[in-house]
């Protein structure tokens, strides 16, 4: 799972930038970087890395939807 | 209808991607001043495999390698598939690109920041980042140039060029555990719908996952993110080629668990007839990636390898150099005028069909191929002047690009991508193949590209990026299933259950992908021993 420590995000967009899946993007409301799309991560660690601020953290828990619906 | 905005831009060459195919193509294009635009999906130097890379050859005479004995491994390592003209390219180039990369002090720090750095400080180059092009324009079998749609507004982006290079990658159907989901074959598919030739498809590659947490992408690939200047090999391994190994698979196939399919001890006997790369265990140690933080003194997430590991981490995905578009010389163009490709995206079988990655060659011959691109885009556009596209062309291109966000009801992109994995991830389809299943699998992949991608509905464009990315899917697991359906031999990493040997006699043959003029996938042989009349056109 990838997640922002939201008390060190400065909102410059590195992470938005860095991430291969577009999974990550500023919330408007809080003006911080948000987990918008989690289903989305290969918790791949590149935002972990670009973050300058070491606002990003990535565990191994499982994030993976399972299908269970028509469509 | 959404209201889009437009964005138009003329450039000399467009570099499609961002990884080290795309910096090394802009760098080299814009040497001689012609302007470049790169546009990638991600952010530029960092896109793609690129850093993950973590083995470099390097060619050098002063070293003791002779050209003869490369050519003579590789090519008894890549099972006779190899094409010699783009082995001679890597050895002219290897040694260039290595020590420009040591001038550029990508020895301390990721590949990322470096060439993101580069490229942004380069004056003929434009750099339009989180931007996916969906569409090549061509006239006449001639390039004209690209659509696509930006990533944070609804923006249509359409730039006209003298000549296009993509450095798009390869792809998967999206497997959890690898670090792939961005990387849709996305210039393959672009390419194949304005006519031109593709190849590659039928070599899978396998890396394995771990059951109990099999999204787990960065402990998978153990600590191998940014690490600099990845580590030299000694180049080709007499016998190095990694054939596939099935014994997971085929444990799997008879019904033992787990489905194991790293590669331990060497395919099944009578299987495959390729030596393996040395065991995991056996591997020297690897540098860890730089640490986190902007003073490097953050701790560092551990990787390890799985304790159980099960394949189909990199599901979809092809040998390096294997799958891509069919180059008509040994320069990186194919059979558009103007189009040229490099690195994953290009069929340039420069180990053949056998994953050679211990000998170092994928990261560098991305790397040399994206700066011959370079070099042969500018001088291609040397008396070339900017055609103008048709408005009627562009503004059908874009209103069908923007499709997905106006159906009011239709399929979801990610819903569509579970069904794609459901058919294709499985080993049994494109590990271990046979006529039936490959067949089946077909009837369901021509299911959804008939009856689910022209219904499509993205709810913002997130999903939009998502559904020209299931729509590029489907269009290779087509060009997959019917590659693999028509060579009718096992060879490096195709294996057939109902034809397990190698037959040289038919098969010394790359397949060849091409739309026919009624629109149908169509698929010939071209005979590898005829690569020099490649070199002639």
């Amino acid at each position: 799972m990838i997640k922002v420590i939201d008390d060190k995000c400065k909102a410059c967009g590195e992470c938005i930038l860095a991430c291969p899946c577009d999974v990550l993007r500023m919330d408007k409301e809080t003006g911080l970087a948000t987990v918008k799309y989690p289903d989305d991560c290969q918790l791949c660690n590149l935002c972990v890395y670009y973050c300058p601020y070491d606002a990003m953290e990535l565990t191994a828990e499982k994030n993976g939807k399972l299908v269970l619906s028509w469509s | 209808m959404v209201a889009y905005t437009k964005q138009e831009h003329s450039t000399d060459i467009l570099v499609i991607g961002g990884g080290i195919a795309a910096v090394f193509a802009a760098i080299r294009a814009s040497k001689t001043g012609s302007k470049v635009i790169v546009v990638d999906k991600g952010s530029i130097g960092r896109s793609g495999q690129t850093p993950f890379a973590s083995a470099m050859a390097v060619f050098d005479e002063e070293l003791g390698h002779k050209k003869d004995e490369w050519h003579r491994i590789i090519e008894e390592n890549s099972k006779k598939l190899n094409n010699p003209a783009y082995l001679d390219m890597y050895m002219d180039y290897s040694k260039g690109i290595y020590s420009e990369l040591t001038d550029w002090k990508a020895t301390d720090v990721g590949f990322g920041g470096v060439f993101r750095k580069k490229i942004m400080k380069n004056k003929n180059i434009e750099v339009i980042e989180r931007t996916m092009i969906t569409t090549l324009l061509e006239n006449d079998k001639e390039i004209i140039g690209a659509v696509g749609f930006s990533l944070d507004s609804e923006k249509a982006v359409v730039i006209n060029a003298k000549s296009v290079i993509l450095c798009t990658g390869a792809g998967g159907f999206k497997p959890n555990g690898f670090q792939v989901r961005s990387l849709t074959f996305d210039g393959d598919a672009m390419a194949y719908r304005i006519g031109a030739k593709i190849s590659g498809k039928e070599f899978v590659d396998t890396h394995d996952n771990d059951p109990e947490s099999p999204a787990y992408c960065w402990g998978q690939w153990q600590g191998m993110w940014e690490m600099g200047l990845p580590k030299l090999t000694e180049g080709p391994m007499e016998g190095g080629g990694q054939a596939l190994d099935l014994t997971g698979a085929l444990e799997a196939h008879k019904g033992l668990i787990p489905v194991e399919m790293s590669r331990p001890d060497g395919p099944p006997p009578g299987v495959m007839d390729g030596k393996q790369g040395p065991p995991d265990g056996e591997r020297p140690d690897r540098p860890q990636g730089p640490p986190k933080g902007k003073d490097g003194k953050g701790e560092r997430p551990k990787g390890g390898r799985p304790e159980h590991p099960v394949g189909g981490a990199s599901a979809g995905l092809s040998v390096h150099k294997a799958e891509g578009l069919f180059p008509s010389d040994d320069k990186c163009a194919t059979n558009i005028k103007g189009l040229y490709a490099a690195g994953d995206c290009l069929s340039s079988m420069l180990v053949g069909s056998v994953y050679n990655g211990v000998g170092g060659f994928s990261v560098m011959g991305s790397a040399v191929q994206g700066a011959v691109a370079g070099e042969a885009s500018a001088k291609y556009i040397n008396d070339k002047i900017i055609k103008s596209i048709n408005d009627e062309k562009v503004t059908n291109t874009i209103n069908d690009m923007f499709e997905p966000l106006n159906n009011e009801k239709g399929y979801s992109p990610g819903w569509v991508e579970h069904m794609i994995q459901g058919v294709l991830t499985p080993y049994y389809v494109l590990y271990i193949k046979n006529k039936d299943r490959l067949e089946s699998a077909l009837t369901m992949v021509e299911f959804y590209r008939d009856h689910f991608v022209p219904r499509l509905k993205a709810k913002d464009i997130h999903d939009l990026r998502k559904a020209h990315e299931v729509k590029n899917m489907l269009l290779n697991a087509e060009m997959k299933l019917r590659s693999s359906l028509f060579r009718t031999e096992s060879r490096g990493n195709h294996y057939r259950e109902d034809f397990p040997e190698s037959d040289d006699k038919k098969w010394l043959v790359w397949v060849v992908i091409q739309k026919d003029s009624n629109g149908q996938m169509k698929l010939e042989k071209f005979s590898r021993n005829n690569y020099k009349t490649m070199v002639k056109l």
